[in-house]
Parts: structure tokens; sequence; C-alpha cells
């Protein structure tokens, strides 16, 4: 199983990725900003995406809506600090499977990976 | 840090406890979720120039409906412990995931902070990172800034919020 992290934050890339690598994913691709990211797909797809909302250049949103104009259905979990309702409900609009807000305990993030990864 | 107004104050008023009351619990959350650490918030300054800063500060912008910012400032043994509890190796020194540490701190307590200050339409920038001893954090001519004081079990830190045309 190969996943794209995308977060501007190098240490929450980290994070993500010591939870990745604790349910035995180890392929994993990093992405610094959101047209990384969407280059990073285009380039080789993934079975999963992780991604900031807020970073340099393009959005997480505008990652999950360039990546599902693409016609791809691979599941995206957005993980970010926007928790207003109107901004869940734009996300789901646009495309996002799932949605973990920071701060976030190590568990919930487990439980979304679970999920997932064990599809 | 300087401010247009050196004011301090004893005690809070209400509305001053309604506006620091997001960043107190969102710095709470953030700590012990994040990272297993009680922090406690044993004092608040307002508008004080005079106030000591720590070593590393991480700062997010705040704009739309209101303009201002948020600084987080950890001392450098506060900064080194979150990024090894974040990575699972403590850094010997200062470096890229320590700074990245305060970074994403400040990034997490604004971002969260904001969407609890039934205030709709405030929007959180990238956060910056300054550090060094005596290091300097200048807010606006005019900006209301409360600073809550916290002890945390690796030493102190302090969280600023700094808006401009806000009367409490």
């Amino acid at each position: 199983m190969k996943v794209l992290v995308a977060d501007d934050s190098g240490i929450m890339r980290k994070i993500i990725i010591r939870s990745l690598n604790a349910v035995g994913v180890s392929d994993i691709v990093e992405a610094a900003d959101g047209q990384e990211a969407i280059d990073a797909y285009k380039a080789e797809p993934v079975d999963l995406i992780l991604t900031d909302w807020n970073m340099p250049n393009k959005s997480g949103l505008d990652v999950v809506t360039e990546i599902r104009a693409l016609g791809s259905t691979v599941p995206i979990i957005m993980v970010t600090t926007e928790a207003q309702k109107s901004q869940v409900i734009a996300a789901i609009q646009a495309g996002v499977s799932d949605y973990l807000t920071k701060p976030f305990e190590a568990d919930d993030l487990r439980a979304k990976l679970d999920k997932f990864v064990a599809a | 840090m300087s401010t247009s107004t050196q004011e301090k104050r004893t005690e809070l008023s209400d509305s001053q406890k309604k506006f620091i009351a997001p960043f107190v619990k969102m710095t709470k959350d953030v700590f012990s979720m994040m990272l297993g650490w009680q922090v406690d918030l044993i004092g608040v300054l307002t508008n004080d120039s005079s106030a000591s800063r720590h070593d590393c500060s991480g700062i997010v912008g705040l704009s739309g409906a209101i303009r201002g910012s948020v600084v987080i400032s950890v001392d450098q043994e506060v900064a080194i412990s979150a990024a090894g509890s974040f990575i699972g190796e403590r850094p010997d020194s200062i470096n890229s995931d320590v700074i990245d540490t305060v970074g994403e701190l400040a990034n997490m307590i604004g971002g969260a902070s904001k969407d609890k200050m039934g205030i709709s339409g405030i929007s959180v920038g990238l956060p910056t990172v300054v550090t060094g001893k005596d290091h300097r954090v200048s807010f606006e001519p005019g900006a209301h800034v409360e600073m809550l004081q916290f002890s945390s079990p690796h030493g102190p830190l302090t969280v600023e919020i700094a808006v401009v045309g806000l009367v409490l």
C-alpha cells in the first residue's frame, strides 16, 4: 500500500508517518504543499492520501478537488485545524473521504488509518 | 515586543475572560492531546510591553473578520521536549524538527481557537518561527494584547493574542 502525506509542516508529516508505520505502512510519498501533492499523485497514484488544508501554493481543498477531477476515487483524509461546519461541508462536497481535526490524540489518527489501511 | 499602550490589569473583565477562553482551552487541549502534557494557566498580562519572552516563538497571523496575530513562546527545553515527544527521539539542539514543532503548535492553537471565538470569517495564516534569546516580536500599533502565561512539565510558555481594533 502506498500513501501520500501532504502537509507543509515537516513535524506533522513525521507524526502521521509514525502512525502509518505503526499500522504497517512504509511506502510513503511526502509533499510539502498542495501543488507538490497534486503533482506527486499525477506522477504515481497512491492508495490513500492524508492532506492538510492550509498549505502554500495550493490548499488541501484544491488537492481534493483536482484529484477528484481526474476521476480518482482514492480515499482522502483531511487532517486540519479547520473545524467550522461550513468548512467540513465544503470538504465533503469536494470529495474527502474522512476528516480529522487538529489537535488529535494518537488513537484518533490510528482509528482513521485502521479504517482505510484495513479496507 | 512593542505595543502602543502599556496597561497592566490584575483582574480580568468579563469581556476579557470571554475573549481569552478559547485560547486557554485550545492551548490546554493541544498540549494534552498531542503531547500528553498538562499545562496550567498561571497568569494573564494585558498590554504589558515589559513581559518577558522565551527562546522560540511561533507566530500565525489572523485576517478576515479580525486582524492580528497569535504567538506561542517557549523556552528551548520546552521546544526540544515537545519535538522529542512528536518524533520519538529527542533532538540534541534546536533543529528543523524543533522549529517545525513550534510552528505547528502556533498553527494548532491559533487555528483551533479562532473557530471558537464566536466570530465567523477569521482566517489563520501559515506559521513563522523566530528563535534566539531576547528576540523581538512587534505587534501592529494600537493592537490589544493579552499574554497568557502557562506552566508545563518542561518549563513555562506563553500564548499572546494581539488584535487590532478590539476594545475589551
